[in-house]
């Protein structure tokens, strides 16, 4: 089966990250390969991005000797960026390596910089790519970075004594890497893997001689490329890094030279409220995760500085049961998505901070359409009519029948993964044009099993990727009773356009199949878009020229106090 | 004294017998199969799993399972963490000491807020100053010490500025992790102390001290306290338990290192291995001290080593 690799750390990991919870992998960088400028998001991630662009230039601007501190919301597992499948990790990751290829949208008409890869080449079938690096990369340790570097990192990967969570998913169908000279590697995989070209941003390239001398302490001893050596790690209280004085390979958008402050340190921190008490005493000078309605309350206060970074991906989503009657029938799945008020849902339950979606794509993502915003919009009048027209009239007490069968729908929850709040929201707006809805809470991640038996009629689900491959695990037929296909839709055409897309190396041809395959999924109504999820981070103003990755990391390479 | 130490560590033994069994349940309890659901999120295959019930021993009866993991116990060996893939025992031997440092500094300042408030209500019951030192108490045990480090937060760090909110960095960040875990066992303190020296100065050989011209405040040092102090000195013991689950709690809130925020990591983690070695820590480290207590207790006083002994 064509690569379709559900990647369960992706999923899981970003579900429970979202919902602020554990925290999981959002590793990869998202990546944007649509120009961002053409998109209608217009995100703060780009602000923040042109900001730290415009304030680029190579001399120190600010203080020399600063120490920025940040929150982290979680303990790492491990500091390898090839095992970990944490997200404070990846923050950290991007401190201390580097990736061949960077993905930072918004600078000019494509979003791909070279990191350590100076140039890079793909095969017409889009099975093997093709990197010349850069001859002047030093690891921390003193050692070379060379192409043999490139493909230990990548056989560590997917060593399965590495563990991987979450890199070997991304990797996908790897076969080997080739080293073709001293400074020329080709990666090599067993099947098309268009994807590849959006995940690279995300491997973080590790020190062989490193990883090969501390071997499964490299978690505690990571050595890098990056812009910042790893200093320390005391357990269950920060991450130090320090300036990597020889630094010089940074990307041109942000800053190619050593960073201007010397020391970031990520202080575990894992209650928002904590996070929120020690930005208000300057203690720290940025924390992700911090609740809406404290965000809300220092939205006019100059002391603080919000970032809302938009990411790629799938946005918070309820998935419909496309097998089980009633939702069988489309046009009952139609009138939900008409009888959906994302606009309430957002004001009411996040103060605003978020965007509604209308597709299965976040307008970051590769292949979102803005033309999906025109297929549903929130109309409970036609709502009513649609289950009119499928025979569910309504009766005296204003809830729709069938034969003397209520319109009743089953709502399996995943409680405490921040979705409890819209399914409420959604019972009581289901309500007013017929619908009971009965909602049950189930634990993650014994729910994937109810899910996958097709209990539900409506499910929640959201997905963070960088490349819109995803949805071969969502929506592939082969992926329903044991996959990620939760909403139990088959549609062979579809299956296979979205295998054909990531067969198709032209960017430009991929997108247009993305937006096909968004377009049609959206068309069967089988998932209500909620909102297009973003990293919401709060810094001090002190803190200047910060910039993130297209998956919310926040990069430090250009940061001042 | 043999004798009562025997007895007392056999009411011991049942507890922590029952402790390890509830412990070890945890992983049954949860719905699903745990090798499954430990290896959600790694892509496992059948049989990566099947492997990891041969070694968590699922294949096998449940009570030889708890004779397995008896055994490990007794060998120190709490497991490996779900996570982090580092032996449980030295995750938690990382972080106890801030742990013991955070329960010992809140104990003290217990003894330094609840000892004086428990004298001004005692030597002079029925004043204002009694009234004041009865109301502190019932605010200190009515107050939840969750919300009240809350409260010092905000009034100390945000707005004040004169403290750190971070219960971890300097010196002085100790200050209000220790005044809101020890608030509430302050005022148990001072309400026993209180009510101690009321009774005590109805006793007859307060009245001969007094008789002998003795100053006031020698009476209260020499006789009064020396004797009200001893149910404060066993409070403390016992209090002690209580005081280090409350770290938790505490540890959260302030950002601290420690085996409370580890558990609640773990918890957030699913690492149901590190979950299930953290609330053992805790149940035994409660077990250990309150034994110690007894036993202690036992041997300052003979009173209770009489009863014990007669009663058996």
């Amino acid at each position: 089966m064509g690569g379709a690799d559900p990647d369960l750390s992706r999923l899981l990991n970003a579900m429970a990250d979202d919902a602020g919870l554990n925290d999981v992998s959002r590793r990869r960088f998202l990546k944007a390969a649509v120009a961002l400028g053409g998109t209608a998001l217009g995100g703060s991630a780009l602000l923040a991005l042109l900001e730290a662009c415009a304030g680029g230039s190579n001399t120190p601007a600010g203080n020399t000797n600063a120490t920025v501190t940040m929150a982290v919301f979680q303990e790492p597992d491990t500091l390898d960026p090839s095992a970990s499948g944490l997200i404070t990790v990846g923050a950290i990751s991007h401190c201390i390596f580097d990736t061949l290829i960077w993905d930072l949208p918004g600078h000019g008409s494509s979003p791909f910089y070279p990191g350590l890869a100076a140039s890079w080449d793909v095969s017409a079938d889009a099975t093997s790519y093709t990197f010349k690096l850069r001859k002047d990369v030093k690891f921390h340790d003193g050692t070379p970075f060379n192409a043999q570097a490139v493909k230990f990192t990548f056989d560590h990967i997917v060593d399965p004594n590495t563990k991987s969570k979450s890199a070997a998913g991304s990797l996908g169908p790897y076969q080997e890497t080739q080293v073709v000279d001293n400074y020329t590697a080709k990666v090599i995989f067993k099947s098309a893997n268009a994807a590849f070209m959006n995940e690279v941003a995300g491997f973080a390239m590790v020190s062989p001689a490193a990883v090969q001398k501390f071997g499964a302490d490299f978690g505690h001893n990571p050595v890098g490329t990056g812009p910042f050596k790893f200093k320390e790690y005391i357990v269950g209280q920060h991450v130090t890094v320090e300036r990597n004085p020889d630094y010089n390979w940074g990307p041109t958008p942000l800053r190619t030279g050593a960073p201007q402050i010397k020391t970031v340190i990520f202080r575990i921190l894992a209650d928002p409220g904590t996070r929120f008490n020690a930005l208000k005493t300057g203690e720290i000078q940025l924390a992700p995760n911090i609740n809406p309605q404290d965000i809300q309350s220092i939205k006019s206060d100059s002391t603080f500085k919000v970032y809302n970074v938009a990411s790629t991906g799938m946005p918070w989503n309820i998935m419909v049961n496309a097998t089980k009657p009633p939702t069988n029938d489309p046009l009952v799945r139609q009138a939900l998505e008409y009888a959906t008020d994302q606009a309430t849902i957002i004001k009411t339950l996040y103060f605003g901070l978020y965007t509604a979606a209308d597709s299965v794509y976040t307008p970051l993502t590769p292949g979102y359409d803005p033309a999906t915003q025109a297929i549903y919009k929130y109309d409970p009048a036609k709502a009513g009519q649609l289950l009119d027209q499928a025979g569910w009239t309504k009766g005296s007490n204003g809830m729709r029948q069938k034969n003397g069968q209520p319109l009743k729908l089953n709502f399996i929850n995943i409680s405490g993964f921040g979705f409890d709040g819209i399914s409420q929201l959604m019972q009581s707006q289901f309500k007013d044009v017929g619908i009971t809805v009965d909602i049950t809470d189930q634990s993650f991640p014994a729910v994937g099993d109810a899910y996958n038996r097709g209990d539900h009629h409506l499910a929640d689900f959201f997905y963070y990727d960088v490349d819109p491959y995803f949805t071969r695990a969502l929506f592939g037929c082969d992926q329903i009773a044991h996959g990620f296909n939760w909403e139990h839709y088959c549609n062979d055409d579809l299956t296979a356009m979205i295998d054909k897309a990531n067969a198709t190396p032209d960017n430009n041809a991929r997108t247009a199949l993305y937006k096909q395959i968004g377009e049609i999924i959206m068309k069967a109504a089988v998932i209500i878009p909620i909102y297009n999820s973003s990293g919401l981070f709060v810094g001090t103003s002190s803190l200047k020229g910060l910039a993130f990755t297209v998956n919310a990391f926040p990069l430090f390479h250009n940061a001042s106090m | 004294m043999l004798r009562l130490l025997a007895r007392r560590v056999a009411v011991a033994a049942p507890v922590l017998f029952g402790v390890t069994v509830l412990v070890f349940l945890i992983l049954h309890l949860i719905p699903g199969d745990p090798a499954q659901i430990l290896l959600f999120g790694s892509r496992p295959t059948p049989e990566q799993i099947e492997q990891l019930r041969v070694q968590l021993g699922l294949n096998q009866p449940l009570p030889l399972q708890y004779l397995n993991y008896l055994g490990r116990l007794l060998h120190g060996d709490l497991g490996t963490s779900f996570i982090t893939g580092r032996p449980i025992a030295e995750e938690i031997a990382a972080r106890f000491p801030d742990t013991l440092q955070l329960t010992l500094a809140a104990m003290f300042v217990a003894v330094l807020i609840g000892v004086p408030v428990g004298i001004v209500g005692g030597v002079r019951p029925g004043t204002w100053g009694d009234r004041l030192s009865g109301g502190f108490s019932i605010l200190g045990v009515a107050v939840p010490y969750f919300w009240f480090a809350l409260i010092l937060v905000l009034v100390f760090a945000v707005n004040l500025h004169v403290l750190p909110s971070l219960g971890e960095g300097s010196p002085q960040a100790i200050v209000l992790p220790a005044l809101s875990l020890g608030w509430g066992l302050s005022a148990i303190i001072a309400r026993l102390l209180r009510n101690n020296l009321v009774e005590i100065y109805r006793q007859p050989y307060m009245q001969v001290a007094k008789a002998k011209g003795l100053t006031e405040t020698m009476v209260l040092y020499r006789h009064a306290l020396k004797n009200a102090l001893i149910p404060v000195v066993t409070i403390l013991g016992l209090q002690f338990g209580n005081v280090l689950s409350g770290a938790v709690v505490v540890e959260v809130i302030f950002g601290r290192p420690g085996i409370g925020s580890y558990l609640v990591q773990a918890i957030q983690a699913k690492d149901i291995p590190a979950v299930q070695s953290v609330v053992l820590f805790i149940a035994v480290i409660y077990i250990v001290i309150n034994l110690l207590v007894d036993v202690a207790y036992g041997v300052l006083d003979p009173r209770i080593r009489l009863a014990w002994t007669a009663s058996r």
